[in-house]
């Protein structure tokens, strides 16, 4: 027999440690994996946005300032961020589509939107522009991809996911008279169709519209980005414009509607955003990396007052009758509308 | 005591109906036998007096008491079956041995000695480090037999326990099974007819699940269903050696003062087969033709036609070296003295 | 594409491992953390039920075994959507909080292989004789002693479901996007990584993430394969009577 020193374990001993070991198991990783200890504020914003890596530079300045918060941003389409909200899993949303901040105020899930940044949507396309759109506005552009596309002389390539940039590229295509449905179910005398649906984020949209030499419409910052690593050999056709402009707003979600109860942290954090500080974090984003900065501060542009045409163009495209938030949908701002 | 009363119990898989209206009554200390053909139901009886199988019908009393799912508990731990392909768990030969033990919550000392004994009793002392699905047959049917003597079992079941073995290994399983008589009931269940009547004070018949037969291991086998070898005629002293004519040219020698009409019985174990005449003191040497093999796992039966239809057993191993097959010419022989007058 | 992703893949990898780049170790931490919490408390549901399957003798057991081969399949994005309207504030287990959190990806994973534990399981315990079983219970096992000796015959199979499960959870990408998010600091692992840097565009550090983790599973895989195989493991497997 085997040399066994000590008792032999009775095998239900055995099952009773080892049900108790698990459970110890369970229950202590459970603890030591448990989201922080700090008052976590949880931001549902859009996969443009994350993509930029701005939001990492804006978690640290954020924290080093409040340490008694944990900002934590998730991520997806602009549909799918703002339903997150509305079921009650995040506490403010951070997003750049005006019709839905809209109707997120009205149905009541929000409460004092306001707007922090802004930057321009632009056309980028393959770097021979075959078909000629560079220097067109950016309505008379789409006029003429369609045409030329139609003919087989150029491809587009849409987002097709319902976020804040495929909404804008529908705003402009009904801005140029032109249907959407219709242009999707054209084909080229090749029988092959040029309005490509990516129904991805922007990266990959982007890598898509590389692979296809084919025209898209994009954010500046993730355009820089992509084109700054490689990634692609698109460059940009269409420049700004009025009907490009992309803007940024936060959102707090109601609290009456929120059961979260982050209310405080969420002002804060939007405070924060309008504040000196969070705009000059806006500002500099991507200066030594891309050359440029991928966001412009909207605050700061407004104070200075200087460029009183795209100031314009903001309030027309972005404010909601006639400011950030309506009066309706303002829960004690304090300065936050000064 | 009367350690079990089956009374009326059946049982059934499905369809099929293993067993049916069985009424039976077992002594303690006693060795029952149990025959019948394959498929008669012997292992399903088996199983239901191990506690391993509840009756479909019918009662099981065990010690008085009837066997319910709480009782039969109790019965699993009294009672211990050797079944017909013994089986092991992962390990060496003495955990194997020890896993009954350690059931039992038996203090590891003592199991270890228990342990020991065990394998002395059946002749694997030593084998304790081996792995146990590395034995060979017999040391494995062995091994079977340690495992369930080292839990001292008020009831021993016995599956065919020799129907695999080879001689050697078979005469050691005999002799323990005959050693426990008296120590505990036993029951063997076997297509052996010999092994029975050697062992077994009382045996039981079963055929197609039915028990068709029952009473004293003698009486039993002088039934004339047992009838092999049975010959009648007509007899005659010469010289002191009865000569019985039992006709297609067959005279028996026999040791018996009989005269007149006598009917005589031959076991068959005591027929020697050869392939050629010998001349040995046996008084019976009759040629004939194999005409009939049944092959009963170890034991072979033939029936040998000389004139009138012998049954030898013999070994299969005796089959295989003498190259034996149905039409083979042999010769049988047997003593006087193995003549049974009946 | 070139092969340049890929190699800059590869020396990305190296250099993150060789400098134990915190991020890293972070999210490798976290990855093995949510799954094995998911794989014990699968198998806490999973390897009774499993027992119980593979030994029992019930009408419908075939219809059971066939439904959880089937689960075991279950389209992970649609669980996880499904998951996530239950864990949802809104929902009917919202008061639980397990949304954006570890143990909420734990049990979401958790549900995803019980079905693999329980699938394998029943199998490795059918595929022991019922006359196992028999000679376990003659030898005066009581239920629960059978089930044990059978478990422990039948461990070959049974472990490789516990492993298998483990590889699977761990290499889980739609429960632990719907049901995390991958924030950073809190539910990101290195599936969900991998995600991102590739939405992101950085191919090459997606392709280090997806080195380091093709390398962790190996290496666990190899660990307890070894310590499976042991002396050590075989001793204590005896002194326990397992």
């Amino acid at each position: 027999m085997t040399e066994k020193k000590g008792m032999t374990i009775n095998q239900r001993t055995m099952v009773i440690i080892g049900v108790v070991l698990a459970v110890a198991f369970v229950a202590g990783a459970w603890y030591m994996t448990r989201p922080t200890t700090k008052e976590q504020i949880i931001v549902s914003t859009t996969t443009s946005f994350y993509e930029t890596g701005f939001l990492d530079i804006l978690k640290k300045n954020f924290e080093t300032k409040y340490p008694q918060y944990n900002v934590s941003f998730i991520s997806q389409g602009t549909g799918l961020a703002i339903e997150t909200a509305k079921k009650g899993n995040a506490d403010l949303i951070l997003v750049h589509d005006p019709k839905a901040e809209t109707t997120f105020l009205t149905d009541g899930y929000g409460v004092n939107r306001k707007i922090v940044a802004y930057n321009f949507f632009i056309y980028v396309g393959p770097s021979a522009d075959p078909i000629g759109v560079k220097g067109l506005s950016p309505v008379d552009a789409l006029k003429k991809i369609a045409e030329e596309g139609a003919k087989g002389n150029a491809i587009w390539v849409s987002r097709g996911d319902n976020s804040g940039t495929h909404s804008k590229e529908k705003a402009l295509w009904k801005l140029a008279g032109l249907n959407v449905t219709l242009l999707k179910q054209q084909t080229t005398p090749d029988g092959k169709p040029w309005y490509y649906e990516a129904g991805a984020g922007m990266t990959a949209t982007l890598q898509l519209a590389d692979q296809k030499n084919a025209y898209t419409i994009t954010d500046v910052a993730s355009y820089l980005k992509n084109s700054a690593s490689g990634n692609i050999k698109l460059v940009k056709v269409v420049d700004s414009g009025k009907d490009t402009l992309n803007v940024y707003a936060a959102i707090i979600c109601n609290p009456s509607k929120n059961t979260r109860g982050h209310y405080e942290a969420s002002t804060t954090f939007v405070k924060y955003l309008a504040s000196d500080e969070g705009q000059a974090l806006f500002k500099d984003y991507g200066v030594t990396q891309y050359g440029q900065a991928l966001f412009k501060p909207w605050i700061t542009t407004l104070k200075a007052n200087t460029d009183t045409d795209l100031i314009q163009w903001v309030k027309d495209y972005a404010y909601i009758e006639g400011s950030d938030c309506p009066m309706a949908y303002r829960l004690n701002p304090g300065d936050l509308y000064s | 005591m009367e350690i079990y009363r089956l009374e009326a119990v059946g049982r059934r898989y499905g369809a099929k109906e293993a067993l049916s209206d069985i009424n039976l009554g077992v002594e303690d200390g006693s060795i029952l036998g149990v025959i019948g053909q394959s498929g008669a139901g012997k292992t399903t009886l088996l199983k239901i007096l191990a506690g391993l199988e509840p009756p479909s019908s019918g009662k099981l009393l065990y010690r008085g008491e009837t066997v319910d799912t709480h009782r039969a508990a109790t019965l699993r731990r009294e009672a211990t079956m050797i079944f017909q392909a013994a089986l092991f768990l992962r390990g060496d030969v003495a955990s194997n041995v020890a896993y009954g033990l350690q059931l039992r919550e038996v203090p590891e000392g003592e199991i270890e000695s228990r342990v020991r004994d065990a394998l002395e009793r059946v002749r694997l002392t030593g084998f304790e480090s081996k792995d146990a699905r590395r034995l060979s047959g017999g040391e494995q049917q062995r091994l079977a037999f340690a495992r369930a003597l080292v839990l001292d079992p008020k009831v021993l079941l016995l599956d065919e326990p020799t129907s695999n073995l080879d001689s050697a290994n078979a005469s050691i399983i005999s002799d323990i099974i005959a050693e426990e008589a008296g120590r505990r009931l036993v029951v063997v269940a076997t297509h052996d007819y010999g092994q029975v009547r050697r062992l077994a004070g009382r045996v039981i018949q079963l055929e197609g699940g039915k028990m068709i037969g029952e009473g004293e291991t003698g009486t039993l086998f002088a039934d004339p269903r047992f009838a092999e070898n049975v010959f009648s005629g007509t007899s005659k002293i010469v010289q002191g050696v009865a000569q019985v004519e039992v006709g297609g040219g067959i005279i028996i020698h026999a040791a018996f003062n009989r005269e007149g009409r006598v009917a005589v019985r031959i076991s068959p174990e005591d027929i020697i087969l050869s392939k050629q005449f010998i001349e040995t003191s046996a008084r019976n040497e009759y040629k004939g033709r194999i005409v009939a093999v049944e092959e009963l796992g170890s034991i072979i039966r033939l029936k040998v036609d000389a004139g009138r239809i012998f049954t030898v057993q013999i070994t299969r191993r005796s089959l295989v070296e003498m190259g034996l097959n149905v039409g083979s010419e042999v010769y049988m022989s047997f003593k006087a003295s193995s003549v049974e007058p009946l | 594409m070139s092969w340049q992703p890929i190699s800059d893949g590869v020396t990305q990898a190296w250099h993150l491992i060789a400098t134990c780049d915190p991020q890293i170790v972070d999210i490798t931490i976290r990855s093995l953390q949510t799954s094995s919490m998911a794989t014990v408390m699968a198998a806490f549901v999973g390897l009774p039920l499993g027992i119980i399957i593979g030994m029992g003798s019930f009408r419908g057991k075939e219809l059971v075994k066939i439904l959880f081969n089937a689960l075991v399949g279950v389209p992970t994005v649609s669980l996880g959507l499904f998951l996530w309207a239950m864990f949802s504030r809104d929902g009917p287990l919202g008061v639980l909080d397990l949304l954006y959190t570890v143990p909420g990806i734990a049990v979401g994973e958790a549900i995803l292989i019980i079905p693999i534990i329980v699938s394998f399981t029943a199998s490795a315990i059918e595929a022991k004789d019922e006359k196992l079983r028999d000679l376990v219970r003659t030898l005066g096992a009581s239920d629960f002693e059978t089930a044990m000796a059978i478990l422990r015959e039948a461990w070959g199979g049974v472990s490789l479901a516990l492993v298998s499960s483990f590889n699977r959870a761990f290499a889980e990408l739609g429960i632990a996007m719907m049901l995390g998010a991958n924030i950073r600091g809190i539910t990101r692992v290195l599936t969900t990584a991998i995600s991102l840097e590739t939405a992101k565009g950085e191919l090459g550090l997606s392709f280090a993430l997806s080195f380091i983790l093709f390398a962790v599973v190996l290496s666990l895989n190899f660990v307890v394969g070894y310590v499976g195989r042991s002396r050590w493991f075989g001793d204590l497997q005896a002194r326990s009577g397992w």
